[in-house]
């Protein structure tokens, strides 16, 4: 799948999360706004690794949102020798995101990385 | 064999093929400058940058979840005046993200790349552990 608008595939997992929740459960519009947010800093990510996936799930239990980018590989600072204008916007696009989730976690499917962005829940009790 | 593959640009256009095969060739020439200019003259150890490295190896192993992951550190690799923390493991779980990034802020740069054995490997790298000796 290529990627496209991610914060359209989170408002789809949020909906679907939210009748689940039931009425006592209600989304807190700012935090959804900071959410929007930080999905265009992942979809700017998307677009300049070339990403072919991702995934948006809302956990259960701890209400945390998931959003999992996969793409062939990730480089900041020197890292990417070749091209040095990648590897810094990827620092001001990659650390700002990491370093507001809740969790951060890097696995790989063959030759696919995979970045699962959890970010804190949006639900707020009525 | 494998170069012959890189080299191969015969399904882009002439004038693409020819600025490709020009960076290729510059990149790789640089490439070999860098391994040169650090192994072939005398140089003094950086404390510390060396000691960030050391900072960086003890404090990764409070934020990333140690039960499937192997941490080690790797001195004067690749190159002589390189350094790095290497993280490998089926999942890479970062338990507190804003610690993560305040130490890879510190390194050169990261690498995340997934591995063909199924494992993902997360390099932290350091430049400049050692500095050459001016005039050498």
């Amino acid at each position: 799948m290529q990627i496209g608008n991610s914060f359209k595939a989170v408002q789809k997992a949020i909906n679907a999360a939210d009748e689940q929740f039931g009425n006592s459960w209600e989304v807190n519009d700012e935090y959804l706004d900071i959410l929007s947010e930080y999905c265009e800093n992942i979809d700017a990510l998307g677009d300049q690794y070339q990403a072919i996936m991702y995934i948006a799930e809302v956990d259960k239990t701890t209400m945390e949102i998931k959003i999992t980018l996969g793409c062939t590989g990730l480089y900041t600072g020197y890292g990417a020798l070749w091209s040095q204008e990648r590897a810094f916007d990827t620092e001001k696009l990659f650390y700002p995101i990491a370093e507001r989730c809740v969790r951060l976690e890097f696995s790989s499917d063959e030759d696919l990385l995979k970045i699962q962005f959890v970010f804190p829940s949006i639900w707020e009790r009525v | 064999m494998y170069y012959e593959e890189l080299d191969d640009y015969s399904e882009y256009p002439d004038y693409i093929a020819e600025a490709m095969r020009e960076e290729y060739d510059q990149a790789f020439e640089d490439l070999i400058d860098c391994f040169d200019i650090a192994d072939k003259h005398t140089s003094v150890l950086n404390f510390q940058r060396l000691k960030e490295l050391y900072v960086c190896y003890q404090l990764v192993q409070s934020v990333v979840d140690k039960s499937n992951t192997k941490i080690s550190l790797e001195l004067h690799k690749p190159v002589a005046n390189m350094g790095y923390v290497e993280i490998k493991g089926k999942r890479i779980n970062v338990t507190q993200p804003k610690k993560f990034v305040e130490i890879c802020r510190l390194a050169s740069n990261i690498e995340v790349l997934p591995m063909t054995d199924g494992n993902t490997v997360l390099n932290i790298g350091f430049n400049d552990i050692t500095n050459i000796i001016e005039g050498d």
